[in-house]
């Protein structure tokens, strides 16, 4: 007997308008100026996010699903979703000042850049491990296109091989599908979180080695140390538009897989846990340690980009409840404040190398207003007080510690006080005395630049001082202990 | 029992063929083997429709396409030279017996959930009607969402092959001029690359 | 005859995997390194198909239906960039990318 599927495009309508964007992105290419697309763009990315918000379910309410529960349009997915969109916007937004220069301002750029966020929501909003895949592989699919689009040596070097590296991960992670379907004879996030609940001790080993499997893949997806070796290269190879979108979009949607699955289906099977937290250590001290030499600003955000993935997945490592939620505050916070450092390298970078710490010396003299500004984002970086990455970097300490894991969070907090050093040399050198001739592009300021850097450190400032305007949507644990469904 | 272990080997003979071939020719002709075989161990499990689609699809297609860039770009000479990483060949020897040896122990500790015969029964021989079924609804959102997958895939590579000229955004904006010690972007440094 | 048990295909699976772990850590061109990946994914495949016999259940053979689109597509993508990259060179050997080292 033939059951029909449960169509429902309600749940469905913020990634199809993402779609919509994408669609007309490659076919009006022929037809509309670039910026006109982006201008499109940028209004269903609102539409979108405002689709999500009408998507939220109040407590009582059960979340939409549709497809037999392939799609769920859970709170979880929504805020994961809106933090998304954030990004996307941000990178859209740098890209209308900056494409030209970087030899991008083509529509194909932000067709590719469309399709990549569509993969993004898919996953966000997935069910289970199959549409959680296909999300995954658009997206990066669209990133390796996106990487290597730039008609240069660099970024062509950097595209081939997040390629490679993450073809490598796709594989790895397929794998780890296999043989957790095999052990538990589902693949939906419901089935596999209810047959981990009472497993036969034959089929344990399947399991184990199927999660520690998903965990090295997703690791190769988010830059957890050892398999974090093509980060630097490729966010430092591409062109900063492009960065800034892997870095923050890319990775919000690598953690809202993450969180998917070892948060909600996998959240009763034993062992992964303890092989994260090992991969988180590596990964601080990698990462922290890498940034301490490196004297190229752009690489060292990418470094830094590799540090931020330890402290992000030790929210992983908290009860559902608490995890979650410091994972959803988290995220939306390091999309924010990477995203307008990155848009700010992007304006005053004379090359897509970047620019070096040294050329940031007396930027106070010359742009006082970036100055500030990338001020206030390598303090929230770094987890100084007023802003909001003290908050987030908090409440994923505070995840990890209340759940057992001590020697890790003393790690995380002594990382953290080296990450001072790397942080806040740059920062210190913006307000030195202007001694050396100017080393940044003449023309760098824009509008729509400047509005994404306005409006990331105006949020990143707020959000500090009020936590609780993003952090009251996310605290009811609830969210997050039905992430696989009942 | 006799077919898969003659299947099993072949496949393993093509699989070593493939990453140890000196020339990516034969590498690749190793893979197909492979690809052969694991069609038809597809075929022993009763996935018929799936053992035809790995001839036609993945031997036929997909590797036809790889040996195609392989003799557009050459590439079929053997790399001399030594490693830049010291020992890793042996180093990935050892960490590919580790794998399999855990990988292989994992699996000789599965136990059936139930009797071999009814899971076969219940498969329906894999026909194309049986995995269409399951595709067109259980599958539904899979399905369309590949759809979007392979659109990527159709104007990502078109894009990358046939690069498009960037449109000037309206703003007088010539690139600086390069401070000394400074490259331009496009020329890549003389003798970083062997061209 | 005894059709053979789902373990051994597993443990086939499981060294064709390794077999390409091996694969993709030691080649050094892209293309070779690529054709490593394909095996890793075919080893996936024959998991997912052993698994579904075992479980008598249908989405296992659909879901390598599925894995071997995804295959396709990034096989596209990732042929288009190493045409793109390599078009105008004699090489695919990867170490020659020295230029992000460090």
């Amino acid at each position: 007997m033939l059951t029909p599927p449960d169509v429902a495009l309600a749940p469905l309508l913020p990634i199809l308008l993402v779609l919509a964007g994408a669609v007309s992105s490659t076919v009006l290419g022929f037809h509309l100026p670039r910026r006109t697309l982006t201008a499109i763009n940028l209004v269903l990315l609102l539409l979108s996010a405002a689709a999500m918000a009408l998507l939220w379910s109040g407590p009582g309410e059960l979340p939409a699903t549709a497809f037999g529960g392939s799609l769920r349009a859970d709170n979880a997915a929504v805020l994961l979703g809106l933090t998304i969109v954030a990004g996307s916007m941000m990178a859209l937004l740098v890209s209308l000042d900056t494409a030209y220069r970087a030899r991008l301002s083509f529509p194909e750029f932000d067709a590719m850049l469309m399709y990549a966020v569509t993969g993004t929501l898919l996953i966000a909003f997935s069910g289970d491990l199959i549409v959680m895949l296909i999300g995954l592989e658009v997206m990066s699919l669209a990133s390796y296109v996106l990487a290597t689009l730039q008609d240069s040596r660099r970024a062509e070097e950097s595209g081939l091989k997040y390629f490679l590296l993450g073809s490598v991960g796709s594989a790895v992670l397929i794998y780890g599908l296999a043989l957790v379907y095999g052990a538990t004879g589902s693949l939906s996030y419901g089935g596999i979180a209810a047959a981990t609940a009472g497993l036969t001790p034959g089929n344990l080993g399947l399991l184990v080695g199927g999660a520690l499997l998903l965990l090295a893949g997703f690791g190769f997806k988010v830059a957890l140390a050892p398999f974090h070796q093509w980060t630097p290269d490729v966010y430092s190879g591409a062109p900063t538009t492009v960065s800034l979108f892997l870095s923050t979009v890319v990775k919000v949607a690598a953690f809202a897989g993450m969180l998917r699955v070892f948060g909600g289906a996998l959240q009763n099977a034993p062992f992964w846990a303890s092989a994260l937290q090992l991969l988180i250590a590596a990964t601080l001290i990698v990462g922290n340690a890498a940034s301490l030499f490196q004297t190229n600003f752009k690489r060292m955000l990418a470094y830094s980009a590799v540090a931020h993935t330890g402290f992000l997945a030790m929210a992983l490592l908290g009860t559902p409840g608490l995890g979650g939620a410091a994972l959803g505050y988290y995220l939306l916070v390091y999309t924010l404040m990477t995203g307008a450092a990155l848009a700010i390298v992007a304006a005053l970078q004379r090359t897509e190398a970047g620019m070096n710490i040294s050329d940031l010396r007396g930027l106070y003299h010359r742009h006082p207003g970036y100055a500030v500004a990338l001020a206030a984002c390598l303090a929230s970086l770094a987890g100084l007080p007023p802003f909001a990455g003290f908050f987030g970097k908090y409440l994923a300490f505070q995840a990890a510690f209340q759940n057992g894991y001590v020697w890790l969070s003393i790690l995380a907090v002594l990382a953290s006080v080296a990450a001072l050093v790397y942080y806040l040399r740059p920062a210190m050198l913006l307000f030195m005395p202007d001694r050396t001739p100017a080393r940044e592009y003449p023309h760098g300021q824009r509008p729509a630049t400047n509005l994404t850097v306005a409006l990331g450190v105006a949020a990143i400032t707020v959000l500090g001082l009020l936590p609780n305007l993003w952090y009251g949507w996310l605290a009811d644990p609830a969210i997050w202990e039905l992430l696989a469904g009942r | 029992m006799i077919a898969f272990l003659l299947l099993g080997a072949l496949a393993l003979v093509g699989a070593v063929v493939t990453v140890a071939a000196r020339n990516a020719v034969h590498a690749a002709l190793g893979l197909v083997g492979t690809l052969l075989s694991v069609a038809g161990l597809f075929a022993s499990l009763s996935a018929s429709f799936l053992a035809a689609v790995q001839v036609i699809v993945y031997a036929g297609a997909i590797l036809v396409l790889f040996l195609f860039v392989i003799m557009l770009l050459n590439a079929h000479q053997p790399v001399t030279g030594r490693d830049p990483v010291p020992f890793v060949r042996e180093l990935a020897g050892i960490g590919g017996v580790i794998l399999a040896g855990a990988l292989a122990v994992i699996a000789f500790s599965y136990r059936d959930p139930q009797p071999l015969a009814q899971g076969t029964a219940a498969l329906r021989g894999g026909t194309a009607g049986a995995v269409g079924e399951t595709l067109l609804t259980r599958f539904l959102l899979p399905f369309e969402a590949v759809s979007v997958l392979l659109l990527v895939a159709i104007v990502g590579a078109v894009a990358l092959v046939r690069r498009p000229a960037p449109q000037p955004d309206g703003v007088t904006d010539a690139e600086g001029v390069a401070l000394p010690g400074e490259l331009p972007e496009r020329t890549a440094p003389e003798g970083g690359v062997r061209a | 005859m005894d059709p053979a048990p789902t373990t051994y295909y597993v443990a086939l699976s499981g060294l064709l995997f390794a077999i390409g772990m091996m694969g993709v850590l030691t080649r050094r061109t892209a293309i070779m390194m690529f054709l490593s990946v394909e095996l890793m994914l075919n080893a996936a495949n024959l998991a997912l198909v052993a698994f579904a016999r075992s479980w008598g259940d249908l989405a296992g053979q659909t879901a390598v239906f599925i894995v071997m689109t995804l295959a396709a597509a990034e096989v596209a993508i990732g042929l288009a960039i190493i045409v793109a990259i390599f078009r105008q060179r004699e090489t695919t050997n990867v170490d020659v990318l020295a230029t992000l080292k460090g």
